[in-house]
């Protein structure tokens, strides 16, 4: 039995992150977080945008990494994030982070209703979930 | 050398896209579609009558063969097409293969340049939304991709694949050892990943095609070069050749004048 777990971030221009993890404390799944331990059964799922948690070691801290949607493939205790855009707490410009978001909230109150909805709603997920990791690291 | 340290970098970044890439058609094998069950909008073939083509060429000229190699490529999926009985439509990224298909009066319905320069995932979503919409509304049947794959600094070949609709086959399809579950399910999960792997094939295409025109600048401009040289050898010759025999004729006037007076 393995007993620790292979963490893998990918996006389309890079690989972030590879490193070996106790376990994914947190993974921001479209339909609520999920937390993995090690052997997991094999899952497929859809990320909404959030901060994904792992720890390196059991009862360690937890380190973050701000995920913007994708998909997480969990198996044989590998887990693969394949994002969209991904950012670790010092690559976020906490300033720009507000101004995106105080503009996404002022157009979602604007365009209520509309086909962006959604698609505002994520992009102001994004952006505080980007200020809560900057506030913590 | 301009083009070798943009090459360097467009290689590098079409490596570094690689991984994403490869775990996507991992996922997508991972899935273990069978033809038969399946059904999204884009896995289903339907009777083609109209066809989009997608020339992606640089923006620019001075790269050698490859604009007039794949802007042929690309007229001759357009003819086939047309031979089949469809009506074909480009889509063109790139000024090249935009100004190359208008001049032979095909319809160019959409076009994009400057996503060479640096390919941004951003701007493929982009094309790849334009096109999963177009093939939703059912404006077009099906759609070929044509780009320039690189194979090396002196090899880049003008390449053609389809696009939509996406075929099962072409993810190698292994039985997963365990069965995978899904959150929320299959179909979402299947949902959201086919426009993706969409537009991971577009991204890849793009990248392959920067590399492609850095390389087939840089091999066109050092035979360009090579070229210059040897023609300037040449006239350098020419030049000397010339010179020495106005100075021999001058003198044999001078010596003729000279004689004649001592005559």
């Amino acid at each position: 039995m393995a007993d620790s777990i292979r963490l893998e971030v990918v996006t389309p221009s890079r690989q972030v992150l590879s490193v070996t993890a106790a376990e994914v404390s947190r993974l921001p799944g479209r339909d609520g977080l999920i937390g993995v331990l090690v052997d997991h059964s094999p899952l497929m799922t859809t990320l909404g945008p959030g901060i994904l948690g792992y720890l390196e070691s059991e009862g360690g801290t937890e380190h973050g990494i701000v995920v913007d949607g994708g998909f997480a493939i969990i198996k044989d205790n590998v887990v693969t994030v394949l994002a969209e855009d991904a950012r670790t707490g010092d690559q976020i410009n906490v300033d720009d982070c507000r101004k995106a978001l105080t503009e996404a909230e002022a157009a979602l109150t604007e365009g209520q209703g509309s086909d962006d909805e959604d698609a505002l709603r994520d992009r102001i997920a994004l952006h505080e979930s980007c200020l809560e990791l900057a506030a913590h690291a | 050398m301009v083009s070798a340290s943009k090459l360097r970098r467009a290689q590098e970044a079409a490596e570094a896209a690689r991984p994403y890439a490869s775990r996507m058609t991992e996922m997508f094998a991972g899935l273990a579609l069978d033809p038969e069950e399946v059904s999204h909008p884009l896995l289903v073939s339907r009777a083609a009558k109209r066809a989009a083509v997608v020339v992606v060429t640089p923006d620019r000229g001075l790269c050698g063969g490859l604009n007039t190699n794949v802007n042929k490529l690309g007229w001759q999926t357009v003819q086939k097409l047309e031979g089949e009985g469809l009506s074909v439509e480009v889509v063109a990224v790139g000024r090249k293969s935009r100004d190359y298909f208008t001049r032979r009066g095909v319809e160019v319905s959409r076009s994009w340049t400057g996503l060479l320069a640096s390919v941004d995932y951003s701007d493929v979503q982009e094309v790849g939304n334009h096109l999963v919409d177009q093939f939703m509304e059912e404006k077009f049947d099906r759609v070929e991709l044509v780009y320039a794959s690189f194979k090396s600094v002196i090899s880049q070949i003008a390449s053609v694949q389809t696009l939509l609709p996406i075929s099962v086959e072409q993810a190698e399809t292994e039985a997963p050892a365990a069965p995978f579950l899904f959150e929320p399910s299959e179909e979402d999960v299947l949902g959201s990943l086919l426009p993706k792997y969409l537009e991971v094939r577009l991204f890849q295409a793009l990248l392959e095609s920067a590399a492609s025109e850095h390389g087939a600048r840089m091999s066109a401009m050092d035979a360009a070069t090579r070229n210059a040289g040897e023609v300037i050898d040449k006239l350098t010759l020419i030049y000397n050749r010339t010179r020495q025999e106005s100075v021999t004729s001058e003198l044999l006037d001078i010596i003729g004048g000279v004689e004649a007076l001592n005559a």
